[in-house]
């Protein structure tokens, strides 16, 4: 496992853009460039893969704390030796995937109606900010209020606040066992179902897709055994979830166009275009049949956020979802705070000018 | 502004304004007994027009608003500003909907804790954060200390717990942080707002995330002879891959406190006791217990108790529970510390902490929440003594100062307020406090917003302010403190 603290080197580099007004865009792994806004121009790289490594891991405190470059497998492999995993199930898009990129994005997996987002494991984070300064808050306990929670701020921040240095993460150990069951169903059948399934203290992933009502039970080897025998459905693998995960399903890694909607749980809206339905109803992934349709127009309530598309797409209808006035003022006022030069990713997350 | 026309001005705005002196005292102090200041107005709105309007009138005038809802704060984050307003949320404790399809309960702000549980509880459903003063508190205020309480370790913080907010910004204008989906697009503003005290915003409305009752709940009591081995026996279950629902510890001096209170049947001569609650279905959770069980023997526990039964359960909870009150009886006053360590150093920060104590010529007792590193350490002292109180200040300092050294923090789930402002800028360096203050001005330029609470300014940290429990003078001697 290679570990390298490129702290000073980075920070060097960010003061140095401050200083000459030329923004960056920060990089990881490379695997997530796609998402979100691409670059207003052809701005230099800041590369953070090689600030890598472990810092620490100790398997009893359920916290580990690792450089942003580190490879996620690289952290998924550690805890997998150790019983522990990330609870909110970050999607890899590639073997290159780093933690920061994770952080960054923001995204979780089919697990987290039940066990969090990325944002809900984030305990402390160590940045360097737009004016070339490095910051360290939170921490590596679990119960923290000391200052504003700055560090749970960066997760989906997209870099546009700080280059992120290294986080600490609250993990958890693996359940001792798990079942998937499969129940043919409709999406609206399976859709219905969904409420009354995530009552039973077990189920810890409800999606839907080709056909097929998924249902992820968590637990003991004795709750599990039980499920086996009571439940609904017949057994699936349980490798599904990863492909969930990862968006590596046949019809969505396929897809030009991808609309990710986030939504209240119950709603109708687009069910009955929804390709893969995740996250107990809430999160509905959509491929349309024309490149250019306006998706988001077809929608009641929640939001749609343009996920995979060309940068035309992603200009004619907006990437991410339209926010209200007073929040798109204060995260306007935040980015202007954090990074008074407009240095760092500019543009990713919302316009800035 | 003088203070004639400002009672005028919101007079005009809002129905429920007080000014009477008798009346103001009531809003003195929060649960941070020992920082009295009279506001010079206190108002209590009823809609969120009113809010409105009071915030723009404030905002324009310049006059500090402090946002409060009952008052059960332990760090002084409702301690009125000299010149500035108290605004009381207390007459927005409604319930506006439960959503059983989402899970999900939307409230005002002046709803208290318990009640939402207690509202759903006929629905098979409960709010998991449970803050000790939770019969009291309000969901407003637990937004505003992101408070936790003994089962954070396995259902997180009010953080982890919340779905929506409705604010107000200082100028009056109504928005909203996060939904009632998953996700939102932009910053987290949701979860920034969580601990922010009460300064970047005055939180209206509430949707929290509801879950179901577990089928059954498991109580065991384990006594150690070494407080050593009981610190360690944290670190086996966490690593055994148990994850309790609540894990709480306390010492020789808070045993025999709560033992000659409430006689919860609790061993005198322990050196340490382990309170372990397992919650799930029943059969797995059975399976469970005797698997803690025999772990909690082989690291060396001298006795267990297991209880299933509600009433059982509450005996062996009854003694933790009553800790705070028990030890209140060791000493006429006491000052309760509220940081948070790494469990690997439970057992050295104990130690160390009785040997502060010996240093500084003090008693003290140990209750906390082992299984997240939070330790609420209870300092005895008699304030009549000349000199008591500041030695009980420098102890709490230290040990604070203790608690960052071993890599934990000031505060896990009390807050800055006024009481730790001081620590602050020993957790924290001159950069990371002004990266606080920026924060601070995007959401409230003016800074009307509880000015000078929690972030403290970079010329000079405010002086150290103390939770003093006088004996007989609790603020809420009926709430249990854990």
């Amino acid at each position: 496992m290679i570990s390298a603290d490129q702290s000073e080197e980075l920070a060097a580099k960010v003061t140095e853009a401050r200083d000459s007004g030329n923004p960056l865009v920060i990089m990881g792994g490379n695997t997530r460039a796609w998402l979100g806004n691409a670059p207003e121009a052809d701005f230099p790289t800041l590369s953070v893969a090689g600030h890598r490594g472990v810092i620490d891991y100790q398997p009893e405190e359920l916290v580990i704390r690792v450089r942003a470059g580190t490879p996620l497998t690289e952290v998924v492999s550690l805890l997998a030796a150790n019983q522990q995993y990330l609870p909110f199930e970050p999607p890899a898009f590639g073997s290159e995937s780093t933690i920061g990129g994770v952080i960054a994005t923001g995204l979780s997996g089919p697990g987290r109606p039940f066990r969090g987002a990325v944002r809900d494991h984030v305990l402390g984070a160590t940045i360097i900010s737009g004016a070339g300064e490095c910051l360290s808050f939170g921490g590596q306990v679990m119960k923290n209020v000391a200052g504003y929670d700055v560090s749970r701020l960066m997760a989906g921040s997209y870099g546009v606040l700080g280059v992120l240095l290294d986080v600490s993460l609250k993990v958890l150990p693996v359940p001792q066992a798990t079942v998937t069951l499969a129940v043919p169903l409709s999406v609206q059948a399976a859709h219905a179902r969904m409420p009354g399934l995530s009552m039973i203290p077990e189920v810890s992933a409800l999606a839907w897709y080709n056909g097929q009502l998924l249902v992820r039970y968590s637990g003991t080897e004795q709750a599990m055994a039980r499920i086996r025998s009571t439940a609904d459905g017949e057994l699936a693998e349980d490798h599904i979830w990863a492909q969930i995960r990862d968006l590596s399903l046949p019809e969505i890694a396929a897809a030009d166009v991808l609309w990710r909607i986030s939504i209240k749980p119950s709603a109708s809206d687009l069910l009955g275009e929804t390709c893969l339905l995740d996250w107990c109803g809430g999160l509905r992934w959509i491929v349309p049949a024309e490149a250019m349709t306006d998706v988001r127009a077809g929608l009641s309530q929640g939001e749609a956020m343009i996920f995979r598309g060309s940068t035309e797409t992603k200009q004619r209808f907006g990437t991410f979802h339209p926010m209200a006035p007073v929040p798109a003022r204060l995260n306007l006022a935040l980015k202007k705070r954090f990074d008074p030069a407009g240095i760092l990713n500019p543009g990713r997350l919302f316009e800035e000018a | 502004m003088n203070r004639e026309s400002l009672i005028a001005a919101l007079q005009s705005v809002c129905g429920k304004v007080i000014v009477d002196d008798e009346r103001l005292r009531v809003y003195e102090t929060d649960g941070l007994m020992a920082k009295k200041q009279r506001p010079g107005v206190v108002v209590l709105p009823e809609t969120i027009a009113e809010v409105q309007a009071i915030m723009s009138l404030c905002h324009k005038a310049g006059v500090p608003v402090v946002a409060r809802g009952a008052g059960t704060g332990l760090s002084g984050g409702a301690t009125p500003h000299p010149d500035g307003i108290v605004l009381s949320l207390a007459r927005f404790n409604r319930i506006l909907e439960v959503d059983q399809q989402n899970l999900l309960a939307r409230v005002e702000p002046g709803v208290t804790n318990l009640a939402i549980s207690r509202h759903v509880a006929s629905l098979g459903l409960f709010y998991a954060p449970d803050p000790s003063s939770q019969i009291a508190c309000t969901i407003g205020g637990n937004v505003a200390e992101n408070s936790g309480g003994v089962h954070c370790l396995k259902y997180g913080l009010t953080v982890h717990n919340v779905r929506k907010l409705k604010l107000i910004s200082p100028e009056g204008e109504l928005y909203e942080v996060g939904s009632e989906a998953f996700d939102t697009a932009g910053l987290d503003l949701l979860a920034l707002m969580h601990g922010s005290e009460g300064m970047l915003g005055i939180v209206i409305e509430v949707t929290v995330r509801l879950l179901p009752i577990p089928e059954s709940i498991s109580v065991l009591l384990a006594a150690f002879d070494d407080v050593s081995v009981a610190a360690d026996a944290v670190g086996k279950i966490i690593a055994a891959g148990i994850l309790p629902a609540g894990l709480e510890m306390m010492d020789n001096p808070a045993i025999r406190a709560a033992e000659a209170f409430v006689h919860a049947g609790y061993p005198e001569e322990a050196a340490a006791l382990l309170i372990c609650e397992l919650d799930g279905s029943g059969t797995e959770l059975e399976a469970q217990a005797r698997q803690l069980d025999e772990l909690l023997r082989a690291a060396g526990a001298i006795l267990i108790r297991h209880a299933t039964e509600a009433a059982d359960r509450d005996r062996l909870w009854q003694g933790r529970k009553s800790a705070f009150p028990a030890v209140g009886r060791l000493a006429p006053d006491y000052y309760c510390m509220d940081g948070t360590i790494p469990r690997r150093e439970l057992a050295s920060v104990l130690k160390q902490i009785s040997v502060l104590a010996e240093h500084h010529g003090l008693g003290v007792a140990n209750v906390f929440h082992a299984g997240d590193g939070n330790l609420h350490p209870l300092i005895l002292y008699d304030a009549n003594q000349p000199g008591d109180t500041e030695r009980a200040e420098a102890f709490g300092a230290d040990i604070l100062t203790l608690c960052i050294e071993k890599g934990g923090t000031i505060t896990g789930e009390h807050g800055v307020g006024i009481e730790k402002i001081d620590q602050m800028c020993v957790q924290f360096r001159t950069a990371e406090l002004a990266v606080f203050h920026q924060v601070k001005s995007a959401f409230d330029e003016t800074g009307i917003l509880n000015p000078g609470k929690a972030v403290p300014t970079l010329s000079r940290c405010a002086e150290f302010g103390a939770m003093h429990v006088h004996r007989g003078e609790e603020k809420f001697p009926h709430l249990e403190r854990f």
